[in-house]
């Protein structure tokens, strides 16, 4: 266990440069000069000439060496620098630490909606199973899978905004944080739920549950004694899913409902080229998935087992 | 956004065994009609915009505009005074074909990789798995958002950033597929008899393969033209005036007070193709899975 959780740890810091690398190649065979948008930035006349943009590119360190701007990102990363942004002319790592409270407040917000209403939704799914109740959640969480995130979020403001002004529409406040994280949880909420009922309906499926209804028990015993705690060990792995739908639909969200967040954040730098940013986003966005699933399988091994077990 | 690999797709390397498509059940053949004709429907709609849409896409009208439905105009017309039925009808196409067209290339594309990854295996495996397992360690949607603002606008841009996220999904699958049927008797059995690598692979593997994959694509469907939709929304891959329905609900948003319909007749287009695909495909998986049919409490 140990001896696999330190492989594990150690597979991530390769994995984070071949991604940051992938994107730097992407970025330097990508149409478009941030160089001549940063001369343009800085030019009193609105003209800018080729002198101009080759100082710009020199001042941005465009004009070294693929494999040396890549060197001098990954040493800055070590020691906690990111680089500067094109367009902020900030720090990158200050950047991220400005953005990043409200993303983490709006997904927490997000994250407790999902749990507390995926896990008693996919449970009551998977014991009414071929109820009405069933087909109504299971339509409704299609439904709401199917929606995109920002139709969603417009029909929201639509209703609770602008017909019952009852929230705001946009901007960081408490109010204002229902709306997004509402948008932001409903995809999740649709998933999380489904795949509770799935992994419930899994663990109903085991012998030991048939073992338990020969030997008497009812059905609503065999359901809290044997089966949830077996299905809420898959439910676990529900959380590495979840970050994925919160980083990607924060994006979305954050856009929408002007949040100052990491997901504008990025959606800026993408936009307007700003690659020191899109790296030093893309980097930390993987490595909090990258961990996150770390500890959803090493927290399955250690619960399941099954897995312990197997590898004795 | 949901990875291949998610806990509840039973279609993973372990639950699917080779030959799985071969072996479906008639309710996998009834799902597929069921959800499979409003689909056909739909794409035949698409295919035959032309003929069935009353006006052009982009025929602008400024006494017209922000009409209300009637029957001249269906769904009414928008800012410029453009039927919004012809452009949501014209939507459809793009859409549905982007869709299509990204869905098909991912997978073969992962399909190959996978392949070759599984069947050939140290070095080129080694290299190949590390590729993908850096493009999974971001949500497929962050760095779908990330290729096509770098590439820039243009329709086959956007494409080219699902492609590039989506392959890899595909590529794990199936390579772990692969790493399965090697061990299989009947793969002995050919290499013994003196069949080439390529021979395998063509004759045994890739037979066994495929069935699965055409599944995951079906399963992946809905994610895809979400993702479509989304980039586009976010003003990337689509000029103007392209009838795109991620770009018409971005286009919308300005006249929400005047005319909040713009936004409902694209958005509830969208969430209908995707949960037609959805319906077709968590039907499919049901109807393929084993285990939830031979359920005790049923």
């Amino acid at each position: 266990m140990g001896r696999y959780a330190l492989r594990r740890v150690l597979v991530i810091v390769p994995t984070l440069l071949m991604l940051v690398l992938a994107i730097m190649i992407l970025e330097a065979l990508a149409p478009g000069d941030p160089a001549e948008q940063f001369a343009r930035l800085h030019s009193t006349t609105g003209q800018v000439t080729n002198a101009d943009v080759a100082r710009a590119r020199h001042e941005l360190g465009l004009d070294r060496p693929f494999v040396a701007q890549y060197v001098s990102w990954v040493e800055g990363a070590v020691h906690g620098d990111l680089g500067q942004s094109f367009t902020l002319e900030k720090p990158v790592v200050f950047e991220i630490d400005n953005h990043f409270v409200a993303t983490a407040e709006l997904a927490a917000v997000a994250m407790i909606l999902t749990v507390l209403l995926a896990v008693p939704l996919g449970v009551v799914a998977a014991v009414r199973r071929g109820t009405l109740v069933d087909h109504v959640l299971r339509v409704g969480s299609l439904v709401v899978a199917s929606l995109p995130g920002f139709f969603l979020a417009y029909l929201l403001i639509e209703i609770f905004a602008t017909r019952l002004h009852l929230l705001p529409v946009a901007g960081r406040s408490t109010a204002g944080l229902v709306l997004p994280a509402v948008s932001l949880a409903a995809g999740g909420i649709a998933t999380a739920s489904r795949l509770m009922r799935a992994s419930l309906l899994e663990v109903m499926g085991e012998d030991y549950i048939r073992t338990a209804r020969a030997k008497g028990l009812t059905v609503s015993q065999v359901v809290r004694r044997h089966a949830l705690p077996g299905a809420s060990l898959p439910v676990i792995t529900v959380f590495g899913t979840l970050l994925g739908y919160l980083l990607a639909g924060s994006v979305i969200v954050e856009t929408i409902f002007a949040w100052p967040g990491l997901g504008q954040l990025f959606e800026q730098a993408v936009t307007q080229r700003d690659y020191p940013t899109i790296e030093g986003l893309v980097a930390l966005a993987g490595t909090a998935f990258l961990l996150l699933n770390l500890g959803v399988d090493l927290a399955y091994r250690l619960l399941d087992p099954r897995i312990r077990l197997a590898e004795r | 956004m949901t990875t291949l690999d998610d806990p509840a797709s039973n279609v993973s390397s372990d639950a699917a065994p080779p030959g799985l498509v071969r072996n479906r059940s008639p309710v996998a053949y009834r799902t597929l009609a069921l959800w499979g004709v409003p689909i056909g429907v739909i794409a035949l709609a698409a295919l035959f915009a032309p003929l069935l849409a009353p006006a052009a896409p982009d025929a602008t009208n400024f006494s017209q505009r922000f009409a209300a439905p009637s029957l001249h105009h269906l769904f009414g017309t928008d800012e410029l005074g453009r039927d919004e039925f012809t452009r949501i009808l014209y939507g459809t196409r793009i859409s549905l074909g982007l869709t299509l067209l990204a869905a098909v290339s991912a997978s073969v594309i992962g399909l190959v990789v996978g392949l070759v990854a599984g069947f050939v295996g140290g070095v080129v495996d080694q290299v190949l798995m590390r590729i993908v397992d850096a493009l999974l360690a971001l949500p497929g949607f962050i760095l779908a958002l990330a290729v096509a603002g770098l590439l820039g606008p243009g329709l086959i841009h956007l494409v080219l950033a699902v492609i590039a996220v989506w392959w890899t999904g595909y590529a794990r699958v199936v390579r772990s597929m692969v790493l399965s049927i090697r061990q299989r008797p009947y793969v002995d059995a050919a290499r013994a008899t003196g069949s080439s690598g390529t021979r395998i692979i063509i004759r045994h593997v890739l037979p066994n393969v495929a069935g699965p994959s055409v599944v995951l694509v079906m399963l992946e469907m809905a994610h895809i033209l979400l993702a479509l939709a989304a980039l586009s929304f976010l003003g990337l891959g689509v000029p103007q005036p392209t009838p795109e329905w991620g770009a018409m609900i971005a286009d919308a948003r300005a006249y929400l007070d005047q005319a909040p319909q713009l936004l409902a007749y694209p958005g509830a287009a969208i969430t209908l193709v995707a949960l037609l695909c959805n319906l077709a495909g968590d039907g499919l998986r049901d109807a393929l899975d084993p285990r939830v049919q031979r359920h005790v409490l049923s």
